[in-house]
This record gives structure tokens, C-alpha cells and sequence, in this order.
């Protein structure tokens, strides 16, 4: 068999091919190290789920999913699923049903750093920016509500000091049924 | 007047202690059989490939060569300046947070004997060993939680004593950025080790943590330009959920056990080198 010669450019040219797919080699590993670290099943609770039909959750309550962390709130606008997780630092705050604050009855209160929120889940004190992040509801065809908490929506809502709060901010936060 | 003083070569003390200590020994019958056993010793592979002692050394070159061919010798130069000596210059507090690694690597390694990464055993195992069901566990332990506060403070200390003394600047640009990554690392160390005794004060110090994580740029699924949901977030990537459970534990531990102090020690070992190849940077006059 006849041996070819190779040229200057041609072993350059090797050797880029080389590297490369020694680099491309590397690289899929990498890629593949980090994908490793999400793994296909998680044993945690769903992020989709119902939560019953829309009638359990007469206007006016906020009722603990427990479990879940998340708050499925009734007012006169419509649903809104509460993710319990303040905005500060992430903590878990508690709903006090009969606390009076200074916008209506009933407040969220973070054990963590104080932060409150009105039923609204509206901040009007302590650290927390912004108030709690609502999970998507949506109503599913068998009639019950659902939730996905992957989807998250952000009431930036701003509070100005000393003034009533303007509830027509909160629009389109809310599940009209 | 200032002047140089020379540091003699290691081998040379060692060598110093070995012959008085031999002069000793050699008018009893155990000093001959000691030197014999030297003898074995100096001839052995392991001592010669360990010190490459190939001629006398009777020039600086050559000492030069024993000292940088040796990887024990190495952390030794050749000769040091009286000012490169000096405590009020150096401070001493690279040092000190070296050997509060050490102290850390060792005292881990220790609690890692008796210390379960998982749910149902994880607190439990850190009070057994806080409360003396293990001999000396409660001493570890606090020594462990001790070094490691003080490996922040005393790298911090380095750090504002390398700044006030210039030594980040030319040639040692490097080993400025080095000794940046290797203060990250001391805090991500701190921060991993935060979770493990796995009570109320972990877990919601690593919820922030979490929330850092969550509220990324591009990464994270609540901060700017979010292009990722909750479940692939740098937030999840950190704790394995998209709350802190078992996987969490067990991520952090195996980053606090092996993933941090591997990469940690092998920069600490470049900086060391660094340290001898640029040179101090006090006045040398």
C-alpha cells in the first residue's frame, strides 16, 4: 500500500480534528455531569394538582393546603392560590385569621423576620419587597380547581405609606369563576 | 545597617541534628545499628526519589535544584530575607488559615465516622456527638465549628494584610485572583456545612441561600430574564428539590465532604507555589 504524505497543513489540520473532538468529548461530559443533577422524578408532592371544587372554599377564607404550601384564597374578585413562601428570605408564614391590621381582618405574618401581609397577601410591614407570589389556578374540565405551582405569578404591587389600599391593582391575579 | 541573612538548607540542619544526635548514640551498641538503619534508609527509593540528593551540595545552584526538585523541600526557599520574617509584615494569617484547614480536614474526617447524611438520622447523629455518647465528639465537633468560623475571619485578615502591603499587585496579579476563588470556596464550605446538623437555624439559612439561588439572573426561575421554570432552576440544581428535603442533605453533604475541599486543596497548593515562585513582597533592603 502506497503511503500518502502529509503535508504541514494537513497535520495542523489533524490536529485541530483532534482537539476538537477531544473537547467535544469533555464538553458532553460536562453537560452531561450537570444534567445528571435533575433528575427525571422528584419524590415530592406534584407541582399540577386539584384542589377541589370551587364551592369548598366559600368567599372569604383563606384554607391551608397542607402539605402543599400554598393557600387557596376566596375573595369577592375570585380564587388565588398563596404560595407560602415570604418574599424576603423564603420563610413560611402563618395565616392569623382574627389578627386585626391596619388593612381589615386577618394577616399573614412571617415567623422569620416579621414581615405581614394583608388577606390580600398584600406586605404592609417588616422586610418582606413585595407580596407573595401566587401559583396559576385554572379550572379543570371535570369542574375542580388546579394549580401549578411552576408558573408563578409576581404582584408587584406597591403599597405607598398611610394610603388605603387601591384592590383594582390586584386585577388579573385573581380566577373568575 | 541592614543586612542578608541566609537560611541554612534543611538538609543541613537535619543533617546537623542526625550527626550530634549519632555522636550520641554511636557509644552504644544501639547507635551503630541506628546508623546502619540510616544508612538503609538514605539508600532507600522512597528517600532518594523524595529528596533527589544526586551530588554534594556544595553550591547554590545545586541547592537550588535539591530545593526545587523536592516537593517537600519546596515549601522552603532557598534564603529568606530578615523582612520576609517579619510578623507585624506577614501577619502570619495565610498560615494560620492553612492549619485551620488542616485542623478542619482532620476533625471532619472524624466527625464523618459517626455523622449519617440523611433525614431520619442527621440531627440525632450531630446531638450524639455534641453530647459525649463519643468520646471527644463534643470537643471535635466545637474544634471543627471553631476552625471554620476562623478560616473566614483569618482569610479575610490575609486578605485586607496582602492589600495594605500591595502584594496584589505585579507579578502577583494571579495569586490575588487565586486567593479571591480560594475565600469563595472557604465560604462556600462554611455554607454547605451550615445544612448538615439539619435543625430549624440550617434550614432556613440554606432557604436563603436558596432563595439566592432562585432569584438568579436567566438562572433562576424568580429573577431577571427568568427563562427556566422551578424545576430546572439553579435554585433546584442546588438542593435537588424545590424544597430542602434528603436529596438536599445529601448534595451538600457530598459537596462539603469531598467536591469543595478537593478543589480547595488543590489551589491552595498553587497558591503556596505561587507564593514561592513570585517572591515576597516586602522591602528587600
Amino acid at each position: 500500500m502506497e503511503q500518502k504524505e502529509t503535508t504541514r497543513r494537513g497535520f495542523i489540520g489533524l490536529l485541530v480534528l483532534a482537539y476538537s473532538s477531544i473537547a467535544l468529548y469533555v464538553g458532553g461530559a460536562l453537560v452531561s455531569f450537570l444534567r445528571f443533577l435533575f433528575p427525571y422524578a422528584i419524590y415530592e408532592p406534584p407541582q399540577k394538582f386539584k384542589v377541589g371544587k370551587p364551592e369548598d372554599y366559600p368567599e372569604g377564607t383563606i384554607t391551608l393546603i397542607t402539605g402543599r404550601g400554598l393557600w387557596i384564597g376566596s375573595y369577592k374578585e375570585g380564587f388565588a392560590g398563596i404560595i407560602a413562601k415570604c418574599t424576603h428570605l423564603g420563610c413560611k408564614p402563618n395565616w392569623f385569621p382574627l389578627k386585626q391590621g391596619p388593612f381589615g381582618q386577618g394577616i399573614f405574618e412571617c415567623p422569620c423576620h416579621g414581615s405581614k401581609y394583608d388577606k390580600y397577601a398584600r406586605n404592609f410591614a417588616g422586610p418582606a419587597p413585595f407580596p407573595l407570589r401566587r401559583a396559576t389556578l385554572s379550572l379543570a374540565p371535570d369542574g375542580r380547581l388546579e394549580v401549578d405551582k411552576t408558573i408563578v405569578l409576581e404582584p408587584k404591587v406597591k403599597i405607598e405609606d398611610g394610603k388605603e389600599l387601591d384592590e383594582t391593582k390586584l386585577e388579573g391575579f385573581f380566577l373568575k369563576i | 545597617m541592614r543586612r542578608k541573612i541566609n537560611i541554612p538548607d534543611p538538609l543541613e540542619i537535619l543533617n546537623n541534628i542526625v550527626v550530634s544526635v549519632l555522636s550520641y548514640l554511636s557509644k552504644s551498641k544501639i547507635g551503630s545499628s541506628w546508623k546502619k538503619f540510616l544508612d538503609w534508609l538514605v539508600d532507600t527509593e522512597v528517600y532518594r526519589g523524595a529528596y533527589t540528593l544526586r551530588s554534594p551540595l556544595d553550591s547554590v545552584g545545586k541547592r537550588t535544584t535539591v530545593m526545587k526538585d523536592s516537593l517537600f523541600l519546596h515549601f522552603w526557599p532557598v534564603k529568606t530575607h530578615r523582612n520576609d520574617l517579619r510578623i507585624s509584615y506577614h501577619l502570619g494569617m495565610g498560615l494560620a488559615t492553612t492549619w485551620l484547614f488542616v485542623i478542619l480536614t482532620i476533625t471532619g474526617v472524624l466527625l464523618m465516622f459517626y455523622y449519617r447524611p440523611s433525614v431520619p438520622q442527621a440531627y440525632y447523629d450531630m446531638v450524639d456527638i455534641r453530647e459525649g455518647v463519643y468520646p471527644f465528639g463534643m470537643f471535635l465537633r466545637n474544634m471543627h465549628r471553631w476552625a471554620a468560623h476562623g478560616m473566614v475571619l483569618f482569610s479575610i485578615i490575609h486578605m485586607w494584610r496582602v492589600f495594605n502591603t500591595g502584594s496584589y499587585k505585579p507579578p502577583r496579579q494571579l495569586n490575588w485572583i487565586l486567593g479571591v476563588i480560594l475565600l469563595v470556596l472557604t465560604l462556600l464550605l462554611s455554607f454547605t456545612g451550615y445544612l448538615l446538623p439539619w435543625d430549624q437555624l440550617s434550614l432556613w439559612a440554606i432557604t436563603v441561600g436558596q432563595q439566592m439561588g432562585a432569584n438568579a439572573p436567566i438562572l433562576g426561575h424568580l429573577g431577571p430574564f427568568s427563562q427556566v421554570t422551578n424545576l430546572q432552576d439553579a435554585a433546584f440544581g442546588l438542593v435537588g428539590g424545590t424544597e430542602i428535603g434528603p436529596a438536599g442533605l445529601i448534595r451538600f453533604y457530598v459537596l462539603h465532604v469531598f467536591f469543595l475541599p478537593f478543589v480547595t486543596t488543590i489551589l491552595i497548593a498553587y497558591h503556596f507555589w505561587r507564593v514561592r515562585k513570585d517572591g515576597y513582597s516586602f522591602p528587600q533592603t
